[in-house]
């Protein structure tokens, strides 16, 4: 009968609503990072290099229904560097470079989460690198894919703020000044 | 009354002639350097040094292929007459190649060639460390071979100039009337 089949349909409309809604209200509190990357591009001479970190990991708590209750803490470990060219790798350790002997990590840490609009967020937060804290904003889009989501995004810093490259090696135009720094996150609901 | 070189063969020549000679002692100095900001703009310099010297390697080629060189002296020796040509064509054959492997293994070790650091070239190869630390032996050992053919070449222009006595040398100085 049309009225019965008619409540088949809103009961099953439901349903997948809700189901849908329940798959949105996913929290995500952890990363896969064998499934995720650190980047990070820059210029020497006005040619563009492109480096990466192979260590790293993040705590997190990021609904993006409720983006402001969120919160993320990023760790990455310096020396696992790959600057982009052996010699660049090599120095990347040195006291006026990194100086991952004193300054092993660099992080992360939310201290706000809003939405942009549509799958688009800014985080911004404490970055801290060689010792040195700055405030960061970072633009990242949440594309999610049943249990996971990717969160792609990128941050751009001076390295001077950090005294990323100092003594001869602070000239902006051997090394320029922008680094933009990339990643693409694998978060998953636990 | 001899025929000579023209004034464009004769400055491509000598400009060429310094500029390769600068460019072999700078690769020599530059790969010794550790690591700095001083290598790095040197090791830009000789590149875009490079791709200017390419540039004018080919207007020098193409202006040959539109002007004949003068002709070798009659009293040239037929074998001596067919080393001449071989070692020419050898000379632009290195004058292309060597420019040429510099830019490809510049784009195999991972390094974009960005000519005077604002005009970008492709990079014909994908970053191969092995590709790359071939080619470097490539450039390495096409440089030996064109520096090894200039002094022969360098040598056999005084031979005709003060045993021969004929006008080979000068026919390719800037300003002199044969």
């Amino acid at each position: 009968m049309k009225s019965s089949l008619l409540r088949s349909a809103a009961f099953a409309a439901l349903v997948g609503l809700g189901a849908m809604t329940q798959a949105q209200a996913a929290e995500y509190t952890a990363i896969d990072p064998a499934a995720s990357r650190i980047t990070f591009a820059y210029k020497q001479m006005q040619v563009g290099m492109n480096g990466k970190f192979a260590k790293f990991d993040a705590d997190l708590r990021f609904d993006p229904a409720k983006p402001a209750a969120g919160h993320a803490n990023v760790k990455v470990t310096l020396a696992s560097i790959d600057a982009g060219s052996k010699e660049a790798t090599a120095s990347a350790g040195a006291k006026e470079w990194l100086d991952t002997g004193a300054n092993p990590l660099a992080t992360f840490e939310s201290t706000q989460i809003k939405a942009l609009g549509g799958n688009r967020f800014e985080a911004t937060g404490k970055l801290t690198i060689k010792g040195k804290s700055q405030e960061a904003r970072s633009v990242f889009t949440v594309t999610e894919q049943g249990p996971q989501a990717v969160i792609e995004g990128s941050l751009p810093i001076k390295r001077s703020a950090f005294g990323i490259g100092t003594g001869d090696w602070a000239d902006p135009s051997i090394v320029a000044e922008d680094v933009l720094i990339g990643y693409r996150l694998t978060a998953v609901a636990r | 009354m001899t025929a000579r070189y023209t004034r464009t063969a004769i400055s491509l020549h000598w400009l060429l002639a310094a500029g390769l000679i600068g460019m072999f002692c700078l690769g020599l100095y530059m790969t010794d350097l550790p690591f700095s900001p001083h290598k790095l703009r040197v090791y830009s310099w000789h590149k875009w040094a490079g791709v200017t010297i390419f540039v004018l390697v080919l207007a020098r080629l193409a202006w040959r292929l539109t002007h004949p060189a003068p002709a070798l002296p009659p009293t040239m020796h037929k074998g001596l007459r067919a080393a001449a040509t071989a070692a020419h064509g050898l000379l632009y054959g290195l004058m292309l190649a060597i420019p040429l492997s510099g830019w490809l293994m510049s784009s195999a070790l991972g390094f974009q060639t960005v000519w005077f650091g604002v005009l970008p070239l492709p990079d014909l190869l994908a970053a191969d460390s092995d590709l790359g630390q071939w080619l470097v032996t490539v450039h390495v050992t096409l440089n030996y071979l064109l520096a090894a053919l200039v002094v022969l070449h360098a040598a056999a222009a005084f031979k005709h100039h003060f045993v021969d006595r004929d006008d080979v040398l000068t026919r390719m100085l800037p300003g002199r009337r044969s």
